[in-house]
């Protein structure tokens, strides 16, 4: 049987290499770490092979701004590491709401809520309101 | 089961209706059981909460997105289809994630990283999508 792999078209990824170079100290430690497994230098038009189906090609360096294209199976998501961050800070905000009052919240979003578009569909457990 | 939680005691929970996020949450990798609690058994409040089965005190408010922001849409990949096991797309809930500020009229929307569910497999994800053009902060009570 063969094995097909499905490849997205290449996406572009534009990374700020300022934050790189701010964070120069960070990567002077991070190159003491066991979990950073290959330090090397790329020119443009260079690729870097991940596995036998990730490619990591430098499209273009301007500046401090690098150009990343990776081209991986679909099945791979590929973020910007800033973005992942961002995330688990917006859910650590998220977990920390307190004292959540819902008629309030409501009250205040009622005009920002449209109706509901019918795409969600599913069930909840109701709860009883205390107060 | 008895579901004990900080926000709203304990609630009585039929064990089928726990939704298994087999990734956990970005940040809430070890949380893995949520139930969907609101006050409003008819579906009419967009906002209800996402509550942890493991942890009393770990409890998210969530929105229906396609109630706040026009022509949202989700995409959901086939590695991901697999995992929640996806076979038709009319059993796909998508929620956003919630932050209520200590200033309410500040509270934002996830629009980013929703949370999408197989309500029947009861299966969950919370998934960056691609499109650059959706906010982390989608501040829903600014102008």
């Amino acid at each position: 049987m063969m094995t097909v792999f499905l490849y997205d078209t290449i996406c572009v990824v534009t990374e700020k290499s300022r934050e790189y170079h701010n964070r120069s100290k960070e990567f002077a430690s991070y190159k003491l770490r066991s979990d950073i497994v290959l330090v090397l230098s790329r020119k443009k038009g260079e690729t870097v092979m991940i596995g036998h189906d990730i490619e990591l090609t430098v499209l273009d360096i301007q500046g401090d701004q690098v150009r990343l294209g990776i081209k991986a199976p679909r099945s791979i998501a590929v973020h910007r590491k800033e973005i992942y961050e961002e995330i688990i800070k917006e859910n650590q905000c998220a977990a920390s709401s307190k004292e959540i009052n819902i008629s309030e919240i409501q009250n205040i979003a009622r005009d920002k809520i449209h109706k509901n578009s019918g795409k969600n569909k599913g069930n909840r457990i109701t709860v009883q309101k205390n107060n | 089961m008895q579901l004990e939680t900080v926000n709203f005691g304990v609630v009585e929970l039929d064990e089928k209706e726990i939704i298994y996020f087999p990734e956990g949450l970005p940040g809430f990798e070890e949380n893995r059981k949520f139930a969907l609690l609101g006050y409003d058994a008819s579906l009419s409040s967009p906002f209800f909460f996402m509550q942890s089965v493991e942890n009393p005190g770990l409890c998210f408010v969530v929105t229906d997105p396609f109630a706040i922001y026009a022509n949202y849409e989700v995409n959901v990949d086939e590695e991901d289809v697999r995992l929640l096991e996806i076979t038709d797309p009319n059993t796909v809930m998508t929620l956003a994630i919630v932050v209520i500020p200590e200033n309410i009229r500040e509270m934002r929307v996830n629009l980013k990283a929703p949370v999408i569910i197989n309500i029947e497999k009861r299966l969950g994800k919370q998934i960056i999508q691609n499109d650059d053009s959706l906010p982390v902060r989608y501040y829903l009570c600014r102008d």
